[in-house]
């Protein structure tokens, strides 16, 4: 049976615990009651299915005894539990990504049925356990035809393996170190294809697009057209490959995709998207995806946040005291440059910069709060505006990369007194634990203005050799809110065993001098579930570091913890139970908005014996690939 | 698979093999022999003209009479002088002339039948000659070797004593000497003890002439002995009161530069020839410093001189011969001939390389081999391009190929081809170290940074834009992951020596610390380059890293500055040091890019970038470079062949610095195309292109060719994810075709010399213990020697006879049929051995480790 999860009205459940961090005592940690861990997913295969299939696939993973059901993050797909068998040693040359002395790696069989009305993109999949919930897989449900990979070895371009007509999703696996896959298939003259690979985190798969043309030494010889692997190991960034190219000549050609550095291993499947590349189609492909429920919304210092004229409001909804009296100023005239446009009440207006003259004498004047909209055109481009600041006056400076973003593009920013003295940059600097200073910029900065005056906004690419189109930028300036920041909760689900507890740690952000409580909460609990607020015993902390004016760059934080605990006799959850977190702004005795700030999938399970072998379904011998037969809706 | 090893039985076949390579007959020498007159065409006097000027002043003339053929000779010692009008000059010895009173006159020289004259001035000859330090003191300084490097003029000086080069900057020499002190490294500032090495009391008990003429102890020997004429001239200096330049003395001219007669000469074997060496004075008139200089021959077992500038001819090479002098230094380049080849015949020429290696192969009476045959022009040509030994099905195709043109087909297949981006991606790695490190630099960053050079390649990118792209890379771009190779950035000394040395050929280092001993690159100038990279900041940690000049100059976010500051403090005074050029120019931060941008434009448009960029892409066609090593140009290191060097520069800038023209138009000439085999005059050649030079496959080379012989391809693990498990290179991967080499485990790689790219790579080709143990038991000959799949394994399962089998290994390894002397000399080796298997297997590891099949002739 396939689930999904549809929000609920939560707020009016009585079983709501709310726990404020002023209160928070200690509490002792329940030891856990089974040490061998959580279910685990260690891999997926095939790594989805087109709208109208049914079709069998192998998890990979461990602790899966008992399994019964799968569970999909959102609708469309359902999966039956077919059995579990355990898997054969690791075979020469076969890479494994968990550490080798864990336990025995299990096969859960599965018949895959994609809703004909599926949409399409990625869902979380999860297995559901006697020990809970497991971690997360992605399954991806595309619209092209699937082929699964068939033949057994086929890394060399002589041995490419055909392909039917695309578009269509090739699922195959990097089966062990230094294998590659090779894929054959035919364009017109003129085409333009997009090539697009999905796999596992901790696969990084590359595409290599070939021409069996031959050449002089060896008609074997592939020439190299083109190659594509992320070039950013970058947090946050993608490392999925995209290939688009245009063929100038009607043939056959070859696809090639590879592991990272010749990793592979069983649990590098991947799924080759290929399909036409057109100017409608530019941003198609795989939906983007991010594993883990109900994500926080909420972004404070992600230099891709979106930041619309209404920020104001948005930072406000997150202070617990009512807003002081409005001092925007009245707004320009519309759409020219350095002038501002006018907006909604209480909009930000917004201020265009691309065609703002690039002479430091001439910047923009701006009054505060507006929203700087420019582009980084040529390197060494520099956008400068300017405004008058008043002692004490409080601001934020907050930077938006909607295109191009870091490490790419570096928007740095600098202000500059009216003798040109530099007063602020979005650059932090501090002494990192090899005692060396290192700097990096921030996509907010806050300062409060000592003196009167006038002052210049520089805002430019720190490396003065790149600009273009893609180097766009949004600057928000504006009074300071003290608000609560994004609370941060590392799980996204939690396995509760009957009788016991388990912490759950959180760390909110305090934005801007904010100087009030933080009330957290969990709405939605299972029956015989409580949250309590709770102390941590935190390891001795290294000697600090000079950090620099860290307060201009980064959010106070405050570390707090609830346990959450399943009462004996709790009876347990035959699937995961949405939990959100929520938080409260609480200041001089007012309260703000309670706001959600986190999704988790929560199970409460018996104390069961440890399974044993009995509780593994035997299925047929034969190896999971094997095992996948494709029915499609037509 | 077998693990065969080797045995006894190879042995007759491996002496089979070399015994045919390359026989070569010893050359004999001759001595010289006197001109008859009737071979006398003409006499040269030189100089022309001159002018003597103050007391006591000379000339050196050299007298060289050309002979029948265009032979030249010195005859300066042997010719009969006179002057018209002795009250005017004097003859010397050895066609010196001095002033004797103010005048003009005539030198006359007769040789044979032949005469000739030169015009001589005599000017102010009753007054003694102005005075300087720079141009007396420092002349015998520098003329009995006292500021020579390996002296005083060492870095460091010796015993606390230093001077300048060549007296290159008398002022501070003058207060050494006459003020005294203790040199110390990165001060101006003196040590103690502060003591005069001159007493102007006693100007005898003067250290500056007891140490060298051993009257106390010197680490430097007997440089000054008592009673001569230098030893007096300093006493009389010291005497007069130590003056540094003659008081009331004007502008007097000042030194701005030497020449040397002839910068480049010919001589037989026992021969000889007078130097004369010119100082060019800053008032444009000419002084004769040929007995104030000292000369030294780089080659003496070529050439030797005394210390008058007579070169002497000992055996047949090349030599070059330094000449130092008032802070300068210039070379002559001798060449020693066994002998005289009488009728040079005119060499046919593809291009104008053909035109200037012939033209001093004329010059210097060498015959250059034949035009190569095809087989050898193939693999040569195939090695050179694409890093590949032919196929044997190709090697019959171009053998069997009557197309007159077929060379030059195949040059254009091969640069159109793959194999030739994978190459020259390859070498370009090298070249701009592309490497994980042992401290494991993120490899994303590595394989990006290779990408670019693959992608730079394989589209042709003119060679001055990846140069200047790597020079001023900034951001995240793939090129400025070189400035990261251990994850911080080098110091801006060490980024901009790399930088100039790979762009610019040049070794700016010693500058660092001092100025350069050998070359005119100052400290400041050293760090004036390097304040280019001063500004260089890494922002954010690893794996974000991004490489970026600050703006302005200045330090960003100011405030909290780095404790190692952006600004570039010159080591010895301590002052900031603004970016400039070498050739002294400033780059400001008011401009529209940044500094480091400005001078990769500057480098890249560099007469030094062209040269050096032709110098070392020609280096791997022939084996050394036109300047060698190929990073080392400098001033006592000259170019073989300068015209060569310099229209190779020009035609690679003026074609867009195509790499791919440079390649064509150096495959193309027939001197790339001469035969390795030698003839009488070439055998001692080893500079001036005469013939191919033997060399040895460099390591990933080799592996590639014995994986293609015996049809075994290696498997390559890397060791980047132990804790994940290991990972590989891609089935049927080259050696040359490894992203980043230093991470694949080969035992054969590491020990034929694959460089580790710490530092810019070196590959010295030379062969060593290990080598000579892994070719008997290394698994690389031995385990593919039989393996399934192996050639000679699926033609020996095929039934193919011995003859068919030799004649296949033998085009596969060698490109060239098997002689029909071999094949029956084969054919009844491998009939004698009790198994043919075992026969067969011996052959192929015989091939696989001949000289033949190692190296690239």
């Amino acid at each position: 049976m396939a689930l999904s999860w549809k929000p609920a009205s939560l707020l009016g459940r009585g079983w709501m615990v709310t726990a404020l961090l002023v209160l928070l005592q200690p509490l002792p940690c329940p030891a856990e009651a089974d040490s061998s861990g959580p279910p685990e997913i260690l891999s997926l295969f095939p790594l989805g299915g087109r709208p109208g299939e049914e079709f069998q696939g192998t998890l990979r993973g461990r602790r899966l005894e008992g399994a019964r059901e799968l569970w999909f993050d959102s609708g469309g797909v359902r999966a039956t539990v077919l059995g579990l068998r355990n898997e054969d040693g690791p075979k020469p040359g076969e890479t494994l990504q968990s550490d080798a002395g864990a336990k025995p790696v299990q096969l859960l069989s599965l018949r895959f049925q994609v809703d004909p009305t599926a949409q399409a993109g990625p869902r979380g999949l999860r297995a559901i356990t006697p020990r809970g919930l497991s971690s997360p897989v992605f399954f991806h449900v595309h619209t092209e035809p699937g082929h699964l990979e068939s033949r057994p070895s086929h890394d060399l371009a002589s041995q490419a393996e055909p392909l039917p007509e695309w578009p269509l999703a090739v699922h195959g696996t990097i089966g062990q170190s230094a294998e590659v896959d090779y894929y054959a298939f035919s364009v017109a003259e003129g085409e333009r294809l997009r090539f697009e690979v999905r796999s596992l985190a901790l696969s990084d798969m590359a595409i290599t697009l070939y021409e069996p043309a031959g050449s002089w030494f060896s008609p074997h010889r592939a020439r190299r057209l083109a190659f594509s692997d992320e070039p950013v190991f970058y947090p946050e960034l993608s490392t999925e490959p995209v290939l688009r190219h245009r063929f100038e000549r009607a043939g056959r050609y070859l696809v090639r995709v590879s592991g990272f550095m010749g990793e592979g291993g069983p649990d590098h499947p991947y799924v080759l998207r290929i399909a036409r590349d057109s100017e409608e189609e530019k941003e198609e492909g795989f939906a983007s995806a991010s594993i883990g429920s109900g994500a926080d919304v909420w972004q404070e210092r992600s230099w891709t946040r979106v930041l619309r004229t209404d920020r104001m409001e948005a930072l406000r909804a997150r202070t617990a005291l009512p807003p002081k009296p409005a001092s925007n100023p009245e707004p320009a005239a519309e759409g020219q440059a350095g002038t501002q446009a006018r907006q909604a009440p209480k909009a930000i207006p917004i201020v265009q910069l691309d065609e703002a003259p690039d002479e430091a004498s001439e910047a923009v004047a701006v009054t505060l709060p507006a929203l700087l909209v420019g582009t980084i055109e040529h390197p060494g481009d520099i956008d400068r505006v300017r405004f008058a600041a008043k002692v004490g006056e409080r601001i934020a400076l907050e930077i938006e990369t909607p295109l191009a973003t870091v490490p790419v593009f570096n928007p740095y920013l600098k202000m500059v007194d009216a003798e040109g003295a530099e007063v602020l940059t979005n650059v932090h600097s501090i002494l990192n634990a090899n005692t060396e200073i290192e700097k990096q910029i921030r996509p907010k900065v806050i300062h409060s203005f000592p003196r009167a005056g006038e002052f210049t906004l520089e805002i430019r690419d720190i490396t003065a050799a790149f600009g273009g189109p893609s180097m766009a930028y949004r600057v928000l300036i504006r009074p300071q809110v003290p608000h609560m920041g994004r609370i941060h909760v590392e799980e996204d689900h939690l396995n509760l065993v009957t009788g016991t507890a388990t912490p759950l740690s959180l760390v909110t952000d305090q934005e801007e001098h904010f100087e009030g409580s933080i009330a957290l909460s969990l709405a939605g609990l299972p029956s015989g579930v409580t949250a309590v607020a709770a102390t941590q015993a935190e390891p001795d902390a290294p000697p600090a570091v000079n950090e620099g004016r860290k307060e201009r760059y980064v959010s106070r934080s405050r570390k707090a913890t609830l346990v959450l605990v399943a009462a004996a006799d709790a009876p347990p959850t035959p699937v995961p139970v949405p939990v959100k977190v929520m938080a409260q702004p609480m200041e001089k005795g007012r309260m703000g908005r309670m706001t959600p700030v986190k999704d988790l999938l929560l199970m409460v399970v018996a104390p069961a014996a440890t399974p044993t072998q009995a509780a593994l379904n035997p299925v047929e011998k034969s190896g999971p690939e094997g095992d996948n037969k494709r029915v499609s809706p037509e | 698979m077998s693990t065969h090893a080797p045995c006894l039985s190879r042995r007759p076949i491996i002496s089979l093999l070399t015994a045919g390579f390359l026989l070569i007959p010893a050359l004999q020498s001759t001595a010289v022999a006197e001109p008859s007159s009737s071979d006398l065409l003409s006499l040269r006097l030189t100089p022309e003209k001159t002018t003597l000027r103050w007391k006591g002043a000379s000339q050196q003339f050299s007298v060289v009479a050309t002979l029948a053929g265009g032979r030249q000779e010195d005859v300066t010692a042997r010719a009969e002088f006179s002057l018209a009008d002795p009250a005017v000059a004097r003859l010397g010895s050895a066609g010196r002339v001095l002033a004797a009173g103010d005048g003009q006159t005539h030198l006359k020289v007769t040789f044979g039948s032949l005469k000739a004259q030169s015009a001589v001035a005599v000017v102010d000859s009753a007054r003694p000659p102005p005075f300087t330090f720079e141009k007396e003191i420092g002349a015998i300084l520098t003329r009995r070797g006292c500021n020579d490097i390996a002296c005083h003029a060492g870095v460091k000086g010796q015993g606390g004593f230093r001077l300048s080069i060549n007296a290159a900057h008398p002022r501070p020499d003058y207060d050494w000497i006459v003020k005294g002190g203790v040199f110390q490294v990165l001060t101006d500032k003196p040590g103690e003890p502060i003591v005069p090495r001159v007493d102007t009391e006693a100007p005898e008990r003067s250290l500056l002439l007891r140490k060298p003429s051993l009257e106390v102890a010197h680490g430097g020997g007997l440089r000054l002995e008592k009673g001569t004429e230098d030893y007096r001239a300093i006493l009389d200096w010291i005497g007069r009161g130590v003056p540094y330049r003659e008081e009331n003395g004007g502008d007097l001219p000042k030194v701005e530069g030497l020449e040397v007669f002839p910068r480049e000469g010919l001589l037989q074997e026992g021969g000889s020839r007078q130097l004369i060496v010119t100082a060019l004075l800053s008032d444009g008139t000419r002084e004769d410093f040929t007995h104030r200089v000292r000369f030294e021959s780089k080659q003496q077992e070529v050439a030797e001189l005394d210390g008058q500038g007579l070169v002497r001819a000992l055996n047949p090479g090349e030599s070059n011969i330094l000449v130092r002098g008032a802070g300068y230094e210039v070379q002559s380049r001798i060449g020693v001939v066994a002998e005289w080849i009488p009728d040079y015949p005119e060499l046919p020429r593809a291009n104008f390389i053909d035109d200037e290696v012939f033209a001093k192969l004329r010059k210097f009476n060498i015959l250059p081999s034949q035009r190569s045959g095809d087989a050898e022009f193939l693999r040569r040509v195939c090695l050179d391009l694409t890093g590949r030994i032919p196929p044997a099905g190709r090697v019959r195709e171009f053998l069997a190929d009557r197309d007159p043109r077929k060379r030059e087909k195949l040059v254009e297949v091969l640069l159109d081809s793959p194999e030739f981006v994978d190459y020259w991606t390859f070498r370009l790695a090298d070249l701009f170290r592309v490497a994980v490190f042992p401290v494991g630099i993120n490899p994303k960053w590595s394989q990006s940074y290779w990408e670019w050079i693959r992608d730079a390649v394989a589209r042709n990118r003119p060679y001055d834009r990846v140069a200047e792209e790597r020079i001023s890379a900034q951001g995240y771009s793939p090129a400025s992951r070189h400035y990261l190779p251990y994850l911080v950035l080098p110091p801006p000394e060490n980024m901009m020596g790399e930088e100039v040395r790979v762009f610019m050929g040049r070794r700016l280092d010693c500058a660092q610390c001092h100025d350069h001993p050998y070359e005119r690159w100052t400290q400041d100038q050293f760090w004036g380059m390097a304040a280019f990279f001063g500004s260089m900041f890494r922002l954010g940690a690893n794996p974000e890293s991004v490489v970026f000049d600050s703006p302005d100059g200045r330090e960003v976010a100011a405030d909290v500055p780095s404790p190692t500051e952006l600004r570039v403090l010159h080591p010895r005074t301590g002052q900031e040091v603004a970016p400039t050029l070498l050739n002294g120019t400033p780059v400001s931060f008011d401009g529209p890019g940044f500094p480091r941008g400005e001078m990769a434009k500057w480098i890249t448009s560099h007469p030094y970038f062209a040269e050096a960029s032709v110098n070392r892409f020609w280096s791997y066609f022939f084996g050394r470079g036109i300047v060698d090593p190929v990073d080392d140009f400098r001033s006592n290191n000259p170019p073989t062949h300068p015209e060569l060097l310099r229209r190779l520069a020009e035609d690679f800038a003026r074609n867009g610095y195509d790499l791919r023209h440079l390649f064509r138009r150096i495959v193309r000439s027939r001197t790339y195309q001469l035969s390795s085999a030698v003839n009488d005059t070439n055998r001692a050649d080893r500079l001036n292109y005469s013939r191919a030079l033997s060399r040895r496959l460099d390591a990933e080379i080799l592996l590639d060719a014995i994986c293609d012989v015996t049809g075994v391809p290696e498997t390559y693990g890397n060791w980047l994810h132990k804790k994940k498990g290991r990972g590989g290179a891609p089935r049927g991967t080259r050696a040359v075709q490894l992203k980043e080499t230093d991470i694949y485990q080969s035992t054969f790689l590491d020990t034929f010399g694959r460089p580790n790219r710490f530092s810019i790579p070196e590959r010295d080709g030379k062969s060593n213990l290990t080598q000579a143990l892994h070719l008997l038991v290394g698994s690389t000959f031995n385990e593919k020697l039989w393996a399934e799949g192996a050639r000679v394994y699926e033609l020996f399962q095929g039934g193919a006879p011995d003859a068919e089998i030799v004649e296949e290994l033998y085009l596969a390894a060698f490109s060239r049929f098997p002689t029909p002397a071999e094949v029956a000399d084969l054919e009844r080796l491998i009939a004698q051995t009790p198994s043919r298997e075992q026969a067969l297997r011996d052959l192929q590891w015989a091939v696989i480790t001949s000289r033949e099949f190692a190296e690239n002739h």
